[in-house]
């Protein structure tokens, strides 16, 4: 089957088995692997991608089911060298150690800010409940996505 | 999981188009939506379909929330976050709301259909007790036309339903009698999100003050407590003891990985009380 559909603000074509997943399709044909098969079953999030502006678990969508859609994937989400503030907000509040969970739960916290810029620590905690994380123990993810979401994010 | 197995995958981008497809496909295509029930699903069977009919792209057609006609009616398209997040749903349908806003996670709800969750009609399906409290009606379309059966009779047993393999469920329609803003709806699992229920109540009092009641994951499929309802309506109950044979009398749990059957009864019970309290339906006390 041939695709197309915007990828990180470019328009590209693919050539799938129609059985592909959108998970594999972005992680063996386009070599953006910052999305991971954590679970294969929806249930960890660490596939998370966003696509027409949601979250969702990228191996539950056959990738024939993008055609025509907006995916943005964590390696869209920088500009160059220039980090956004979610991800500097995830570096200066140690929300991240082992890194695995990383990408999923800050696309999912990019998909909160781009409908809520303002969450409470509640709406926080429940946009990201579909991410799990085995190392942090979730407090310093809430704070970094507080930070982002602060009026001032480059304030300390 | 990567799925291995090899398929074919038909679009269609109409309504009329899928159904004339499916009048010729024999019976044995599969239907997606959002695939968060059958994508784990295929991976995991043997005997996979050799094509998957993707009915996403009818969102134009079967993606609506509405007032039709004073009833609620609801596409079959419509994802479990669209509906959580409705106004119209939260004004006219709370319970439904409320159900939709429990499913998963926010990934799931994303992509995750009402329509979907009726045809797979798993036990534990959220949205169900919700739309059988509702007295909801579901909307089968096939190439020949189509017929509006009660939620009640289109659900059978655990993943079983009325569907014939030609038709698609297309639209959830709520009576008027049932549009109010109250109601509740608890679900029980074994951590916040990411949860399949291990037991879950919802409870509406319609427009003619009449309150229904209904469970998931406590039968081989969503049921309503008429016998519990109507000793409510009689103002027959006051307090916990006193419902509890009602309520035992309407579930039959199983034991399986998430909890007992013994469990699932006492829960059954205590969420019951809790729902019906907080709702003024009966008084405190054991």
């Amino acid at each position: 089957m041939k695709i197309q559909f915007t990828l990180n603000d470019q328009g590209v074509n693919a050539e799938i088995e129609p059985q592909t997943l959108l998970l594999h399709l972005l992680r063996d044909g386009f070599d953006l692997t910052g999305a991971k098969e954590g679970c294969g079953q929806g249930e960890c999030g660490a596939c998370t991608v966003i696509v027409d502006g949601k979250a969702i678990n990228s191996c539950l969508v056959l990738a024939c089911q993008v055609d025509g859609k907006e995916v943005i994937t964590i390696e869209g989400l920088s500009r160059g060298n220039l980090l956004d503030p979610l991800q500097e907000a995830f570096i200066s509040e140690g929300g991240v150690q082992c890194g695995y969970c990383t990408p999923g739960m800050i696309l999912s916290a990019k998909a909160l800010l781009m409908r809520n810029p303002h969450p409470t620590l509640a709406e926080i905690k429940e946009a990201l409940a579909g991410n799990l994380c085995r190392c942090t123990g979730y407090i310093k993810i809430f704070r970094a996505v507080e930070k982002a979401a602060s009026p001032c994010p480059e304030a300390d | 999981m990567v799925l291995i197995f090899p398929f074919t995958v038909i679009r269609p981008q109409t309504v009329p188009q899928a159904l004339k497809l499916l009048d010729s496909s024999g019976g044995r295509w599969q239907m997606i939506a959002g695939g968060t029930d059958l994508i784990p699903r295929l991976s995991k069977e043997s005997g996979q379909p050799s094509t998957v009919m993707d009915l996403s792209p009818l969102g134009p057609e079967l993606n609506y929330i509405r007032l039709d006609g004073g009833a609620l009616a609801i596409g079959a398209l419509a994802t479990h976050d669209e509906i959580a997040r409705s106004a119209l749903v939260g004004e006219q349908a709370a319970v439904l709301a409320k159900a939709c806003q429990v499913v998963g996670s926010q990934q799931i709800r994303n992509r995750g259909t009402i329509g979907g969750n009726l045809a797979n009609a798993s036990p534990a399906g959220d949205t169900l007790p919700a739309l059988l409290a509702l007295d909801a009606s579901v909307r089968l379309a096939r190439s020949s036309g189509s017929r509006i059966v009660p939620l009640d009779q289109f659900l059978v047993g655990p993943g079983q339903t009325i569907l014939e393999r030609d038709e698609i469920v297309c639209e959830i329609e709520i009576p008027a009698v049932s549009l109010v803003s109250g109601g509740g709806f608890t679900k029980l699992g074994l951590r916040n999100a990411l949860a399949i229920a291990i037991a879950s109540v919802a409870v509406v009092v319609d427009r003619e003050n009449r309150c229904r009641v209904a469970y998931g994951s406590l039968a081989p499929r969503a049921v309503r407590a008429r016998g519990l309802e109507d000793a409510i309506n009689n103002r027959e109950l006051d307090g916990r003891d006193s419902l509890r044979p009602y309520v035992l009398r309407a579930i039959s749990p199983i034991t399986d990985i998430r909890a007992s059957d013994e469990y699932r009864r006492a829960v059954a019970v205590n969420l019951t009380y809790i729902s019906l309290y907080e709702m003024g339906l009966t008084g405190g006390g054991g």
